[in-house]
């Protein structure tokens, strides 16, 4: 029988592959990726505590947190593009001229 | 619904703005931007002879209890509204200056004003986490606003990673108090923090890390330099007053309704004020950018509020948020006013940031020269300025809560931060002038803005009663 501490297990796994992946690869598209793990990660959480309370709020948060995501990435995918054209290169290591 | 609608008028106000706007870029194509400025100041002044309304009509909430509408709410719909006001009239010099479009900006200004309207008006997390993404999304945008600039590009990217981020801590902590407690009203949530289960405890302790970024905390606040720098002056402006107000409102109120007062939490926050005063004064010591120091002493000022965000959880009866509002007000006044100063330079490579460039500028500009000291020495909260009394409410705030150890580190920080607010005054006032006179814009609304703000600080840090009486 899966419980719900089996899957707030599972998302929290996959929140703290997000976060290291996040801080450990500097390729840009590669941490986006990390972002929308974690995000996912708070997904799985809504929907598995919306099954354990017997309500259908959190799923309807699920969804909305997808929308959210979505938005983000379309912003952000259009920022690195920009820095693309400028710099020819998605490695966050590579965008270091703001310096005191 | 429909009668709700028309309660909440400040926070829908400048989103049908924001659509207009656009709309208006693509439907009728303007030689200038006149027309979206027009637009876009009549809808915040709407949002903010509109958010006056809950006090004529008493405290009530709407959408089922997910939005407040109450003196809290007005007080901070009334400060961002204005903020973005001012804020749109530098705007307008800054971009006619760089030759840049500005109708996008107002349009994205708008955006992020309708989810700052939305932060501080939340009862429920969701709401709080929706505005959060709403005021932060367009700022991303407008951070790279000059696209073809490396610099500008990069704190874009950087912001809306970091952002990002953020954004991910806060809605997994908001996931699992959600889970904690079967819903996401702060009311419900409120009941189940008495229970203390280790899924709250650690939901909190997330939704409080996401917040800190955006409110950049240490050790969360890494970004802000570098943002700060990127940024187009107005938007750096923008950022620096409008969206600490509205972080520390959506705060504010989770600490009065929601946070329990619980050892550990106290603990943590206690550490994370400490540790704000400390790095972001000793940051600001070494920078040589004006912006870059700005970026240090917004940090700082946000360890200062954090303290009154104790001060709130310990007794949230207290005047500790009254003490924090006032403390917002006349930052956002003295944020507003030096950045405006600045736009008059228009200048943003690393010359024209660096402060050697006001060097002297008491004997070739005086009056800016004048309005800016007096904003540095506000921020320092020397006494006969607004800084002063802010800083003082929540000095006193501090006591009453017997929060002995962060009142000291308070007042050690603040005599710190005068080395570097200082140093600006002395290079305004004691340093020759280096090289020709430094060309300025010429703007009478830009005056009048620096007019009214230079006015301000100096009323409120003579006479701050009617304002402290406002706020009650």
């Amino acid at each position: 029988m899966v419980e719900l501490n089996h899957y707030l297990i599972l998302s929290a796994l996959l929140f703290g592959l997000g976060l290291i992946g996040f801080v450990v690869r500097r390729n840009s598209l590669i941490m986006f990726m990390s972002i929308e793990l974690m995000l996912n990660a708070a997904n799985l959480t809504f929907v598995a505590c919306a099954r354990h309370h017997v309500g259908a709020e959190g799923s309807v948060l699920a969804l909305l947190v997808i929308a959210v995501a979505a938005a983000e990435v379309a912003v952000g995918l259009a920022i690195l593009l920009a820095l693309f054209r400028l710099k020819k290169t998605v490695n966050a290591d590579e965008a270091r001229e703001l310096r005191a | 619904m429909i009668a709700d609608l028309a309660q909440v008028a400040p926070i829908w106000m400048p989103a049908a703005g924001f659509l207009l706007v656009l709309l208006m870029e693509t439907v009728l194509p303007q030689k200038d931007s006149s027309t979206a400025l027009s637009l876009t100041q009549l809808s915040l002044l709407g949002a903010l002879l509109l958010a006056f309304g809950p006090v004529a009509n008493g405290d009530t909430t709407v959408f089922a209890g997910m939005l407040a509408l109450d003196r809290f709410t007005m007080c901070f719909q009334v400060l961002i509204a204005g903020i973005a006001l001012l804020i749109t009239v530098s705007c307008e010099s800054y971009f006619k200056g760089w030759k840049l479009a500005a109708t996008e900006a107002y349009a994205l200004i708008l955006a992020a004003v309708t989810g700052m309207m939305l932060v501080v008006a939340a009862r429920d997390l969701m709401v709080l986490f929706l505005g959060i993404e709403l005021l932060s999304i367009p700022l991303y945008v407008l951070t790279a606003y000059r696209r073809l600039q490396d610099t500008a590009v990069e704190g874009g990217f950087k912001y809306f990673l970091i952002g990002a981020f953020a954004s991910s801590f806060l809605i997994y902590g908001i996931a699992l108090v959600y889970g904690a407690s079967g819903s996401t009203l702060y009311a419900q949530v409120a009941r189940a923090a008495g229970t203390s289960s280790t899924l709250f405890t650690i939901g909190t302790a997330m939704m409080l890390i996401g917040l800190g970024f955006k409110i950049a905390a240490a050790p969360f606040h890494h970004w802000a330099p570098d943002v700060y720098q990127a940024a187009p002056t107005p938007v750096t402006g923008f950022m620096a007053a409008a969206v600490k107000t509205a972080a520390f409102g959506g705060l504010l109120r989770l600490a009065m309704e929601v946070l329990p007062a619980t050892p550990a939490l106290l603990k943590g926050l206690s550490v994370i004020a400490g540790l704000t005063m400390i790095m972001g004064n000793l940051g600001a010591l070494l920078q040589t950018n004006w912006k870059r120091l700005l970026a240090y002493s917004s940090v700082a000022h946000a360890g200062y509020l954090l303290i009154g965000v104790i001060a709130t959880i310990v007794s949230p009866e207290s005047d500790a948020v009254s003490a924090v509002i006032f403390y917002l007000f006349t930052y956002a006044i003295m944020t507003v006013c030096a950045f405006t100063i600045m736009v008059f330079f228009l200048r943003e490579n690393r010359e024209g940031q660096d402060l050697s460039s006001l060097r002297g500028l008491s004997r070739t500009h005086p009056y800016l020269a004048f309005g800016l000291a007096l904003c540095f020495l506000s921020m320092a909260g020397i006494p006969f300025t607004a800084g002063f009394f802010g800083k003082f409410y929540l000095l006193l705030m501090a006591w009453k809560a017997d929060m002995v150890a962060l009142s000291v580190l308070l007042i050690l920080t603040s005599l710190l931060s005068l080395y570097y607010y200082l140093r600006v005054v002395v290079t305004l006032y004691m340093k020759a002038p280096s090289g020709s006179r430094s060309p300025t814009i010429q703007s009478r609304a830009l005056s009048a803005v620096t007019l009214a703000c230079g006015a301000a600080i100096l009323v409120l840090g003579l006479y701050p009663a009617p304002l402290l009486e406002f706020l009650h």
